[in-house]
């Protein structure tokens, strides 16, 4: 795992602890990667574990769970609480979005509920039973799920006037957006297909020439060259268009929405 | 190896680590000098400094080392007290069980 992308997960896990003690946690580990050097980088970041289990220690000592906690072995530390979550359920589903899914609920409420709570007489049973499917169920919305779809569809009809101003203007911005872009790649597709063409026909003219009238066979040839210089110079372009700059567009996009996300959550636990 | 070692032992490896450097240490080297005795994960040695600082066992200080920022840990005197106590436990302990050893008819 990259540091960046070990790093993001991290933060993104703490997100609801103190911000202080949650710069503490990570400046320490940046700093210990940063004093184990860029050579030693990936071993060290392999060796923490994952996101999930060094958040989950960073948790645990919030808590003040640590000192009846695990122990410290030769094979390392020996903590049933602190094994990558659903690591067993990971291990039985080999679909990488299944395995994303259940690490991501496993590091989530439910973990909470049972993780750290559990002493170390009860310690092994953690993950083990399903006791945290038992949670969730126990914690049913006192509303029915027939109610809240009624409630969803009058607000949805009542506030349909402000959606379909709000949403047909935010529709018509990405779809503007995504317009251009796309017209974007078009014209420069097109044109460096031209410029290809062009300069192949011309190569092919300008050998046939090449005995009958030498001079225009010249000018042919050099037409020709601009040509394909102008085309490697579109599908370079286009490649950027397309293998980066999209890529980096999706990227934000999903940046920007875990920042929403986050902060949305944020408001609403206050 | 086969044996574990509980907090206790941990809490009392870290102090010792950190008393040896009157000027205080830092998170990466004192978790390479752990590492030198018993096999913990890097990243577990940073819940055992929070706590021995919430203890008042150990203090911090930041330093800027090349650039950035490097904080050390150093022994306070409760801290140094823990350790006397620590290492003379250790002593009887470990004095006991090395005789039972010795002992053993093997």
């Amino acid at each position: 795992m990259r540091k960046e992308e070990f790093f993001d997960k991290l933060e993104y896990l703490l997100q609801d602890i103190p911000d202080q003690d949650r710069e503490d946690a990570l400046a320490y580990y940046r700093d210990y990667l940063a004093e184990a050097g860029s050579g030693n980088e990936e071993a060290a970041i392999e060796d923490f574990g994952s996101p999930e289990r060094v958040a989950a220690i960073i948790r645990a000592d919030l808590a003040g769970n640590l000192n009846d906690g695990g122990s410290f072995t030769d094979r390392g530390y020996e903590d049933e609480r602190f094994r990558d979550p659903g690591y067993q359920v990971a291990k039985r589903l080999d679909l990488p979005e299944e395995r994303e899914n259940t690490a991501g609920s496993g590091s989530g409420r439910g973990y909470e509920k049972d993780g750290w709570q559990t002493g170390p007489s009860q310690r092994g049973s953690g993950y083990q039973d399903p006791s945290y499917e038992t949670v969730r169920e126990e914690k049913k919305p006192w509303t029915s799920k027939g109610l809240k779809l009624v409630l969803w569809i009058v607000l949805i009809i009542a506030a349909f006037p402000v959606i379909l101003g709000i949403g047909g203007a935010g529709l018509g911005a990405i779809t503007g957006i995504a317009s251009l872009i796309f017209g974007i790649i078009a014209v420069v597709l097109c044109l460096t297909a031209a410029a290809f063409i062009t300069g192949v026909c011309l190569l092919v003219a300008g050998i046939v020439f090449l005995v009958a009238s030498p001079l225009d066979s010249g000018l042919m040839f050099g037409i020709a060259i601009a040509g394909i210089g102008v085309g490697l110079l579109g599908a370079v372009l286009l490649y950027a268009i397309l293998a980066m700059f999209l890529p980096f567009l999706w990227r934000s996009m999903k940046k920007a929405g875990a920042w929403i996300s986050r902060k949305w959550k944020e408001i609403r636990r206050v | 190896m086969v044996f574990n070692t509980g907090a206790a032992l941990l809490d009392g490896i870290v102090l010792a680590v950190v008393s040896r450097e009157a000027e205080g240490t830092y998170g990466y080297k004192i978790t390479q000098d752990v590492r030198k005795a018993i096999d913990i994960s890097e990243s577990t040695l940073y819940p055992v400094l929070r706590r021995l600082q919430k203890e008042n066992c150990l203090e911090t200080y930041d330093m800027a080392f090349d650039g950035r920022n490097r904080r050390y840990y150093k022994l306070t005197e409760t801290g140094r007290a823990q350790l006397k106590l620590y290492k003379s436990e250790w002593t009887v302990y470990s004095g006991h069980i090395s005789r039972i050893f010795e002992e053993a008819n093997v």
